[in-house]
């Protein structure tokens, strides 16, 4: 059975700009379960980017979470704060109703973030040992319940004390390049971030972000812009430490290829929300959404020689609040769309087959009755049974 | 002699350069670019040290010996790893680099010579896109102004006549008309790139080098654009030399493949053979590397994730450093199992990249010491972290390791090299792979082929 190592409620994120407000996260519900790859796909700003930094508590101004909730599952902590707290159901923490103080170590043990350009995880005079060491010192200090937060760790990186690294954590650097199999770690351990290429710096990325032993690792295009022997190698580097460590990793790509050989399930993500989310396989070979479709008709397929592409006319929809539309958000490309598109908003639902394969799609089938996805409310209790209505 | 690429047999006799292009022309109407053993180093400065001390600069071979053809009206797809040299290559073939050896004919003409005596009449018949729109639209012009400038650079037709010209363009690459007084700065990426497109069209050329038009498009926009480019193909009969690191767009597009590795071609073919049939260990791994929706990223990889720079690229064949089937020594001195072959191998390409510092390696016995509290040592960390088994199989190839593992122990890296440089040595390390003719229009560079 699939346990839930984070349950996201309904959330809102939104950037308050001069241009107006940016609804960039739009009200999206989903669980993360545990040892599983949960695999976001869009084009460019549909707000893939935001949803993993909001679930990392890294939104700032001119940012915010507006809404929603994320449950993440921490038996320890929740027993420690009391079934009464409001900020706890059952092993559920809500990241949203802690403190910041509590809510950053918690985002920053828990959850681990890579990104597409890993230059900018790393301080260009440090050298790539003592960085990693960082981490894995600071993990060990916030073990032994030493204050110590993201803001030190950035006064002793500049301050440049790197004495700072304890020797243990040191060689813990060392065994964590050795984990993500950059060769010669001991060497390498001792070198600059310049003297890495792209794709040994993505490893050295993914080892530091591994320093924590994070429950969930989030990553943010970690493959964009790498050649694909290269992309591969991480693929594979991905899947091997899911496997060996058990830990959940939340993909956030463009490339469905990618999504195809590492995801277990697959977000569809476009103008802020999710317009399908299922088992890989399932919403690959049996797209319920018409976006999903057009975006997979748009992809020539390297394996067969007379394919013929299908691109979706028009372009990326604007998340700019006062230009969205009232209806479904797809409903100026979508060629199956009809008036009652443009007037109501889906939401998603389950396809009437498979309970886990979830479509917004006023158009689409789905099962009758009841949405069984469990969406947002404002009492909790609601998380561990399905039966919700709506939002909105 | 050398490695030389020449697609079809007509030609094959008619490789040297110094007959007169126009006799070529009437060889072969049909072949739009001819290119010939093109070379291109870039020569970087590396300023006052070398200069005091007399060194010569190192040079940047981008492009190191490539010789193709490019067909009227065909798509000939260019593929490879960053730093192949498949942009230095479009932009030598343009014209806008002087080649460092070597010919590129157009239409029968050459290419460098034109550009000085001619240069305002070949850019008409050549025109290059650029991944990057926004690099060459400049951005205080309107899209009117961006597409009419090469029309009134060269005086194309009377004054009044261009801004029809120019609709006529824009609407053919599917933009509106009502778009033509924004600024590039107002348009999306899709839109930028359509605009480079109608540019590029405006001189009505014959040839359309197109490097990485997508790469930097959502993939329903590169949908619209790789459409696009196939539509105005067949209506303008143009030639289109297409670069893109990505196959799947590569097979999509283009009729014959080249597949290029540190400045060189290793494998070109028609794209049904290159994708059904690949030859080439590095298109293997190109191919099973590319993930699609159908088919997940499985099977071969390569050896060693760095790609060498084409500063100082490999000698002999230069995949032999990433090579999974690098071929093993021909000596007959020594056998390996293939696993061991690999693993032996990996530890001399170390050893020769001053990978393996004996200093380094007391370290990690210390660190794997304190871990395993198990006694190791510098020979039994090195076969383990190259995966070399306790013993090889062959008693010979052992005892020879041994001594090399000995030496290393001792800090003495350059006896260790010197240990194993005859038996252990790939016939890849020392021989440039000819190319191989193996079937009609396929030539691949590799040592295994001609084995097979
Ligand atoms: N710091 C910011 N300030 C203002 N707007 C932002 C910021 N970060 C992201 N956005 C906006 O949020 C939307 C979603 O962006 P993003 O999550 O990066 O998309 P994706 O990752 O899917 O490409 C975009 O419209 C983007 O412009
Ligand atoms: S709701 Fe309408 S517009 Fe939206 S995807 Fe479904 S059919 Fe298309
Ligand atoms: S020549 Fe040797 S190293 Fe080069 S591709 Fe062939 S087998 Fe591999
Ligand atoms: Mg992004």
């Amino acid at each position: 059975m699939t346990k839930p190592i984070i349950k996201v409620r309904n959330l809102k994120t939104r950037f308050f700009t001069e241009m107006g407000q940016v609804n960039a996260v739009d009200g999206i519900s989903f669980d993360i379960n545990q040892g599983e790859v949960l695999s976001v796909v869009g084009e460019s700003g549909s707000g893939k980017s935001v949803t993993g930094l909001s679930l990392m508590d890294l939104i700032d101004s001119p940012g915010q979470i507006t809404d929603g909730e994320i449950w993440f599952h921490h038996p320890d902590l929740a027993a420690e704060r009391g079934a009464a707290d409001d900020a706890v159901d059952g092993e559920f923490v809500n990241l949203r109703s802690l403190h910041q103080k509590a809510r950053r170590s918690l985002c920053g043990t828990e959850l681990g973030m890579i990104f597409q350009d890993p230059g900018s995880a790393f301080h260009p005079a440090l050298t790539v040992g003592e960085q990693i060491g960082e981490a894995v010192e600071s993990r060990r200090r916030i073990a032994r319940g030493e204050d110590y937060d993201v803001k030190e760790m950035l006064l002793d990186l500049c301050s440049l004390r790197s004495s700072f690294v304890s020797d243990e954590s040191y060689d813990e650097a060392i065994g964590l390049l050795e984990q993500v199999d950059i060769p010669d770690p001991i060497d390498r351990a001792d070198e600059y971030p310049h003297e890495f290429s792209g794709g040994m710096l993505q490893r050295a990325m993914v080892a530091q972000a591994l320093a924590s032993d994070p429950a969930v690792l989030i990553a943010d295009e970690p493959t964009t812009g790498l050649d694909v022997t290269i992309q591969a190698g991480i693929i594979d580097l991905l899947r091997e430490l899911q496997a060996d460590t058990g830990m959940s990793i939340f993909l956030i790509t463009h490339n469905i290829g990618v999504v195809s050989s590492i995801a277990d399930r697959v977000a569809i993500m476009y103008g802020g929300k999710f317009l399908e989310l299922g088992p890989t396989d399932r919403v690959f070979e049996k797209p319920a959404n018409p976006y999903t479709e057009g975006l997979l008709n748009c992809l020539p397929d390297p394996t067969d020689a007379t394919n013929i592409i299908e691109p979706i006319h028009g372009n990326v929809p604007s998340l700019l609040d006062h230009e969205m539309p009232a209806g479904c958000s797809y409903a100026d490309r979508c060629p199956a769309v009809t008036e009652e598109c443009t007037e109501t908003n889906p939401s998603l639902q389950p396809t009437p087959e498979t309970a886990n394969h979830l479509v917004a799609c006023i158009h689409a089938e789905t099962a009758e009755s009841t949405t069984t996805f469990p969406v947002a409310t404002t009492t909790p209790s609601v998380l561990s049974d399905g039966g919700a209505s709506a939002d909105e | 002699m050398e490695v030389q690429v020449l697609m079809s047999e007509s030609t094959n006799s008619s490789r040297s350069t110094d007959i007169p292009s126009t006799t070529i022309e009437e060889i072969d109407l049909d072949t739009l670019v001819r290119v010939d053993n093109l070379c291109k180093y870039y020569e970087d400065d590396r300023g006052l040290i070398d200069w005091a001390l007399s060194r010569d600069p190192e040079k940047v071979r981008a492009v190191d010996g490539v010789s193709f053809e490019i067909k009227r009206g065909e798509t000939l797809g260019v593929v490879g790893e960053s730093g192949c040299g498949k942009s230095t290559l479009a932009r030598t073939i343009m014209g806008l680099h002087q080649p460092t050896e070597g010919t590129v004919l157009f239409a029968g003409k050459n290419v460098a010579e034109q550009v000085k005596s001619d240069r305002k009449r070949f850019a008409r018949r050549a025109q290059i896109v650029f991944q990057d729109p926004s690099s060459c639209l400049d951005p205080r012009l309107t899209l009117r102004e961006i597409v009419r400038e090469p029309l009134d650079i060269h005086k194309v037709g009377p004054k009044p006549h261009r801004n029809e010209r120019v609709e006529e363009l824009i609407e053919r690459v599917g933009l509106a008309t009502d778009q033509l007084d924004r600024y590039p700065s107002e348009l999306s990426g899709g839109q930028r790139q359509r605009i480079g497109i109608a540019r590029a069209l405006a001189l009505d050329p014959e040839l359309l080098l197109l490097d990485e038009p997508t790469s930097a498009l959502d993939v329903s926009v590169q949908a619209q654009i790789l459409n696009l480019l196939q539509e105005i193909q067949e209506e303008y009969n143009l030639s289109y030399l297409f670069i893109s690191h990505d196959l799947s767009v590569i097979r999509y597009l283009s009729d014959r493949v080249m597949v290029m590795y540190l400045g060189k071609i290793v494998e070109i073919a028609p794209s049904e053979v290159i994708f059904e049939e690949p030859a080439h260990p590095y298109t293997e791994i190109l191919l099973s590397s590319t993930p699609s929706k159908k088919a997940n990223i499985d099977g071969k990889q390569v050896r060693n994730a760095d790609i060498p720079s084409p500063r100082n690229p490999p000698r002999g064949c230069r995949f032999h450093t990433r090579c999974p089937v690098v071929v093993p020594p021909d000596n007959h001195n020594v056998e390996f199992e293939q696993d061991e072959w690999l693993a032996v191998f990996d530890y001399k390409l170390r050893l020769r990249s001053g990978r393996l510092d004996t200093n380094k390696l007391t370290e990690l016995v210390e660190l794997q010491d304190n871990k395993t509290e198990n006694q190791t040592n510098i020979k039994e960390v090195v076969r383990e972290t190259c995966g070399i088994p306790q013993t090889l199989s062959d008693s010979t190839a052992e005892e020879v390791l041994d001594d090399s593992l000995s030496a290393l122990a001792d800090g003495d890296t350059e006896t260790a090299l010197e240990c194993i440089a005859v038996d252990f040595e790939s016939p890849c390390e020392k021989q440039n792979p000819p190319v191989m003719h193996i079937s009609e229009g396929h030539h691949s560079a590799c040592l295994r082929t001609e084995n097979e």
